[in-house]
């Protein structure tokens, strides 16, 4: 499914306008994107901190229910042959510069009190302080570009190109959605129980999880059990050929798959 | 501090399924994922670039300001910028509409408005750093990784976990 094959007729405007069909549809996934995150209440830096310190999970929440329902249906695309491999961009794997940078990202997080999506969405609501991330961001990006050449040697270190989960775990590839959805599941109920531990007296009646969530959860073991039964070969339908990068400069992340 | 009570669960896991379908929906027409800190990167290389152009010697910032050495008219490579436009117009939309645009600065009740600005100068430096060495953010990598099942963006997603709480207590004081 290419971009090009998506038709909005009455929407030509091309000519006069630098905006296509193309750029269109971004613009409408886009603003889906801001307004979920806006209304999740992540436009809020005292929420995403708020993680932190175990307050408000609705961020973990929301993040744990993005990850699982959209690889659910990603794969499902896969398996039904709607999406080919070929078409995708897949994210390679450096373990080293996402430790760090996901740990240095982390404690951005806290410190800010908002990651990049989120600090253009509290802009847009007026918050001056996501005004001034956004541009501080703009600044630590200069940083990394203009001083690449002493981080180039962590960028590209040990790289592991598309590298999935179920190859790390030696299972199948339905196995490793199964046992994703299990580790969602397990990391919102943990950080609810240890809410309620530490805040005992704000939630004094509520259990981990309230009936309808219950039985929200319980469909998604379900149809995790569902996709456990699928074989690798409709999920994963060509042999991988080439390994699929996100950076084509040479000597990046070029070559074959290690 | 909103403190998450009723039914906020149930409305956080609706909520992360409309984030995941926006996501299926980026990838499976762009082949790219939604992420939000190119667009960023994109944009302050190209501000820099206006103003001293940038040589071929810084290879990396290079590498994007010729868009990857594709088309620039190529839909895929400013599809992120595309999307960031349409995120901040769907902000923005969202909160007139439910009449909660104003200016203002979010801040915990211990801290002045100074030292929460230096603060955000700090963190956004870190998140700019840190996004540009982890190949994203927390969509880009951490989202749309996670659902393509790469091992990259489970490491990355806990990493950030445990920098977030790692540093949580030194800067209670913002916060609590």
């Amino acid at each position: 499914m290419a971009v090009n094959e998506v038709s909005i007729p009455f929407l030509e405007i091309s000519e006069y306008i630098p905006v296509t069909n193309e750029h269109l549809v971004a613009i409408l996934i886009g603003a889906c994107f801001g307004s979920v995150l806006y209304l999740s209440g992540l436009a809020d830096a005292r929420r995403i901190a708020g993680v932190f310190y175990l307050r408000d999970l609705s961020v973990p929440i929301v993040m744990f229910s993005a990850i699982v329902s959209s690889m659910v249906i990603f794969w499902m695309l896969m398996a039904t042959g709607v999406l080919e491999i070929s078409e995708v961009t897949f994210l390679p794997t450096y373990v080293w510069p996402m430790v760090v940078g996901g740990f240095i990202l982390g404690i951005g997080m806290v410190v800010a009190g908002y990651c990049p999506g989120t600090a253009m969405v509290a802009t847009m609501t007026g918050r001056i302080d996501g005004f001034v991330v956004v541009l501080s961001i703009m600044a630590g990006d200069l940083l990394f570009g203009n001083y690449f050449e002493y981080f180039s040697g962590l960028f590209v270190s040990s790289r592991l190109g598309v590298y999935r989960v179920h190859e790390l775990l030696g299972v199948s590839f339905g196995t490793a959605i199964f046992l994703v959805i299990v580790l969602a599941i397990s990391m919102m109920a943990s950080l609810r129980a240890l809410q309620r531990y530490f805040y005992r007296e704000t939630y004094p009646a509520q259990g981990v999880f309230r009936r309808v969530d219950a039985i929200i959860i319980g469909a998604a073991v379900l149809v995790g059990a569902g996709c456990a039964l699928i074989p690798d070969s409709w999920y994963l339908q060509e042999p991988e050929i080439d390994p699929y990068h996100i950076y084509q400069i040479p000597g990046w992340d070029r070559g074959p798959k290690p | 501090m909103n403190m998450q009570h009723g039914n906020s669960v149930t409305r956080s896991i609706v909520l992360g399924f409309l984030l995941g379908l926006s996501f299926v929906a980026f990838t499976s027409f762009f082949s790219s994922g939604l992420g939000a800190s190119k667009a960023i990167a994109l944009a302050a290389f190209h501000i820099q670039d206006w103003i001293t152009p940038i040589s071929e010697d810084l290879q990396y910032m290079h590498y994007y300001i010729t868009a990857g050495g594709k088309d620039p008219a190529d839909s895929t490579f400013y599809s992120s910028t595309y999307a960031m436009i349409g995120l901040m117009l769907g902000a923005l939309f969202t909160s007139r509409l439910r009449n909660e645009t104003k200016l203002a600065v979010t801040r915990g009740p211990q801290v002045g408005v100074a030292v929460r600005l230096l603060f955000c100068v700090l963190g956004g430096v870190m998140l700019g750093f840190a996004s540009r060495l982890a190949r994203g953010c927390t969509s880009g990598v951490g989202l749309v990784g996670g659902m393509q099942m790469a091992v990259g963006a489970y490491i990355f997603l806990f990493a950030a976990f445990a920098g977030g709480f790692a540093a949580a207590y030194f800067v209670r004081r913002q916060w609590l």
